[in-house]
């Protein structure tokens, strides 16, 4: 079956590298080019300085970029911050104010999506819309682990989306949602940091089983009150499994993919995601938009291996293609 | 813990001034945020400095610490350095014991039944020479 499934890579993959200025943007860009991904993901707050401000000449620069390297603009991580200042909690019109910022700046970016963080209310969602369909960048709200695609939260959502009748509304899963076993470089930071091994190597056998969380942590309760060991079974809450195929009912509504990975093996596998198994049905849902490398590992080995984001991005984007 | 939080503290991160010393900081954090959103701490050689003689300076403008929770528009940039101006002379040349708690309250996660921000918190210690 022909599918028409896109890969990008979001340039959060490369923050070591770029936080210690190993990488500029440009340099960003172009790895992720030379993986073959066509489409570039950022988060303005990491990639531009003075976010959300916009010069004239950076505006060129980044297109002149994106004819370099051959590849298009794609989504734009928003995030929507309740509460800069102590005490103080957003009102929905200061929240749709700060939003419309993040539109105008996808917009002026060539970004036809914006990963909406998954805490940002139906309402809000509901607020925006128009002025996301007048500046045609479509918002996508990030389904994000515990969550899942059929989450009461997500379900508030889509009857938003179902509501309105926008083409401008939809979903973003995060490959996180489906990890079957724990991020191993996750789990062995925590031991390295105080965490029973034993105890770790029960809680991922635990959740690999499909264990509900929640029975693990009381279960690793009554084992210590070392509180690492009760983070590593919080794990379980945090890192959940849902079946892929749920993303089946809601497929007309997912505009984009967030390609969540901690460990990319030499075999072109993710150590605890089973991308086959999504991907399949993806493609049986005829999604037609960008899966988006998102390398999350780094910041659990920075401790004692040096970062290679470059080469970590470069075998998921081989994974996808494979897949694809 | 961020995840950036082995990097806070640079070697050349301490610096005598004119009128005591300064400590150059990177956030921890993989996203940009407001000072508002900030607190810190200092220890040199085990002594605790007095938070109030603090003064911070980002992107060329410069506080009083008291001014910190109202700085909701001045964003300190990931790749950009913070400073923390003191008025206590250090030696040049002089190895120091530096305990620097950088607390970052996440005003995009609320956590808990009173929707906090997340509060992340590294402490970087480091012997640095005051250059």
């Amino acid at each position: 079956m022909n599918n028409h499934i896109k890969r990008a890579v979001s340039l959060y993959s490369y923050q070591e590298e770029f936080f210690l200025k190993k990488m500029n943007l440009e340099d960003c860009i172009a790895a992720a080019a030379k993986t073959g991904a066509t489409g570039i993901e950022i988060i303005g707050e990491q990639s531009i300085p003075n976010f959300p401000k916009l010069t004239d000449a950076f505006i060129d620069q980044w297109f002149g970029w994106m004819d370099k390297y051959n590849v298009t603009p794609v989504a734009h991580d928003m995030f929507m911050d309740y509460t800069k200042k102590k005490g103080h909690y957003w009102t929905n019109d200061e929240a749709v104010e700060s939003f419309k910022k993040d539109i105008r700046f996808a917009h002026r970016l060539g970004f036809k999506v914006i990963r909406v963080i998954c805490n940002v209310t139906p309402e809000i969602m509901e607020k925006v819309i128009h002025f996301a369909e007048d500046h045609d960048v479509k918002l996508g709200i990030e389904v994000h682990s515990p969550w899942h695609i059929n989450s009461a939260w997500m379900y508030r959502h889509w009857e938003v989306m179902e509501r309105t009748g926008t083409k401008h509304f939809g979903f973003i899963p995060d490959m996180g949602a489906f990890t079957k076993r724990l991020a191993r470089v996750q789990v062995d930071r925590m031991v390295r940091q105080g965490a029973d091994r034993k105890i770790a190597d029960f809680v991922c056998e635990q959740h690999e089983k499909g264990v509900m969380a929640e029975y693990i942590i009381a279960q690793v309760a009554q084992m210590t009150n070392n509180r690492i060991d009760i983070a590593v079974a919080e794990l379980a809450r945090h890192n959940i499994m849902v079946n892929p195929i749920s993303l089946l009912q809601h497929a007309d509504r997912i505009i984009h993919i967030h390609g969540k990975f901690y460990e990319m093996l030499e075999d072109y596998t993710e150590y605890g995601i089973p991308y086959k198994e999504v991907i399949d049905v993806l493609k049986k849902g005829g999604f037609e938009g960008y899966i988006a490398s998102e390398y999350e590992g780094n910041r659990h080995i920075q401790d004692i291996y040096e970062v290679d984001s470059v080469e970590q991005v470069r075998r998921h984007q081989e994974m996808l293609r494979r897949l694809i | 813990m961020g995840p950036l939080d082995k990097y806070i503290l640079k070697d050349d991160a301490l610096e005598a001034t004119k009128n005591g010393f300064q400590l150059k900081f990177q956030s921890h954090w993989y996203r940009a945020l407001p000072l508002s959103c900030m607190d810190f701490n200092l220890k040199i050689n085990g002594k605790e400095i007095d938070k109030n003689t603090f003064k911070i300076k980002a992107n060329g403008n410069e506080y009083r610490y008291d001014e910190l929770p109202e700085l909701d528009k001045e964003w300190l940039f990931v790749l950009d350095r913070g400073i923390l101006e003191v008025e206590q002379p250090l030696e040049k040349g002089k190895e120091y014991e530096v305990e620097f708690k950088y607390d970052l309250y996440i005003p995009y996660i609320l956590a808990g039944s009173q929707a906090v921000p997340l509060l992340a918190s590294s402490v970087a210690y480091k012997n640095l020479i005051c250059q």
